[in-house]
């Protein structure tokens, strides 16, 4: 699909990607630990004995605004830009520390108790630690991958504008 | 019920275990890598102040806005505007070129027409004259065969010449024999008379 560059164009990119992004970081993660803190699986209560569920609601929070404004600036900018490439990058490392962020948060190694009519039966531990620094190991060669994109936007940027002006629409956007 | 679900979960687990142990030994050093960093960092970042990342959020917002009203990236920079005006020359020249050809190659078409037209009536001309010469051909044959025919009739003439002649000679000839002859008759009354004569004295 071939879309013009424009102002109003990249502002509506920008803020549609913003959207998404306060939807998979804050929404959606959101309402998952507050489902979870009362969860009832085959009619036994299963109480979420995590102590600091605000302290995980607050670094989601945080890092989902900081992720959701800088996909915003990323998506907003024109294709190949330095710019782009920039909070490219910056969203990366936001991304790794909101991964991070379930980890000290205690997210990563919750226990839940089995309640079965006042009468606490035993507990489940989840630890998704490994999980997480498999995800990390990705997260490093995903940031080395937009670290080679943007240090190709800075030493190829005259070639890249040449590319991008030298269509007849002027300039177009195929992402 | 409820061990079914954990044995179901333990599944899981082991399966998720193994991938993990496989590729513990490529992905876990970056991992710790990547924690040894991102500890350093999060020491900076405030606790307990969720106002300061809503600021630094909008600030990050307002400023794309304004980078984005300001430099949307469909202006050509500098650098590829002087490159524009030579393209913009060199096509003008481009196509001041291609109207030139076009006008030779219609004159050329025009002219390789009016060749062919010539060249066609040429060609009509050479068969005429073909078809002439033939015509020509034949009735020079007939005028051969007439000569010859007349040649014939005057040799035949002249024999007959020759013979009239021969005929004529000859009746010259009897023509002197008989004028002979007649004088000769002429000369015998006139003797026969002096004769008579000399009797009638005697």
């Amino acid at each position: 699909m071939v879309i013009k560059m424009g102002r109003f164009y990249n502002i509506t990119k920008g803020v549609i990607y913003m959207s998404i992004y306060i939807v998979t970081t804050m929404v959606i993660p959101y309402f998952t630990f507050t489902f979870i803190k009362d969860m009832q699986i085959l009619g036994v209560n299963i109480v979420l004995e995590q102590q600091d569920y605000e302290r995980i609601i607050y670094w989601v929070s945080t890092f989902g605004l900081l992720i959701s404004s800088c996909a915003f600036f990323n998506y907003s900018s024109p294709k190949q830009s330095i710019r782009k490439g920039t909070f490219a990058l910056i969203q990366i490392l936001l991304n790794c520390l909101y991964i991070w962020s379930y980890k000290f948060s205690g997210a990563t190694e919750v226990r839940f108790e089995i309640v079965i009519e006042i009468v606490n039966v035993g507990y489940i531990t989840v630890n998704v630690q490994n999980m997480v620094m498999l995800y990390m190991g990705i997260y490093f060669l995903t940031i080395i991958l937009k670290s080679y994109d943007f240090l190709d936007f800075i030493i190829n940027r005259k070639t890249i504008r040449e590319k991008r002006y030298k269509t007849k629409v002027g300039g177009i956007d195929v992402s | 019920m409820i061990l079914q679900a954990v044995d179901f979960i333990q599944i899981i687990a082991d399966i998720v275990a193994a991938i993990l142990n496989f590729l513990k030994l490529f992905v876990n050093p970056m991992g710790e890598f990547m924690v040894n960093w991102m500890e350093y960092v999060l020491q900076f970042f405030p606790l307990d102040n969720l106002i300061v990342y809503i600021s630094i959020a909008i600030v990050i917002v307002i400023i794309g806005l304004i980078v984005n009203i300001a430099w949307p990236g469909n202006k050509k920079p500098g650098f590829l505007v002087k490159d524009k005006e030579l393209e913009e020359k060199v096509e003008k020249k481009v196509e001041e070129i291609d109207a030139k050809i076009k006008k030779k190659i219609k004159k050329a078409k025009e002219k390789t027409k009016a060749i062919e037209e010539k060249a066609e009536e040429i060609e009509d001309k050479v068969e005429e004259l073909e078809e002439d010469i033939e015509e020509l051909g034949e009735a020079a044959e007939k005028l051969e065969e007439e000569a010859e025919e007349l040649e014939e009739d005057i040799e035949e003439l002249e024999e007959e010449v020759e013979e009239l002649e021969e005929d004529i000679e000859e009746l010259e000839e009897e023509a002197e024999e008989l004028e002979e002859k007649t004088e000769e008759l002429d000369e015998k009354p006139e003797k026969d008379e002096g004769k008579s004569s000399k009797t009638e004295i005697d």
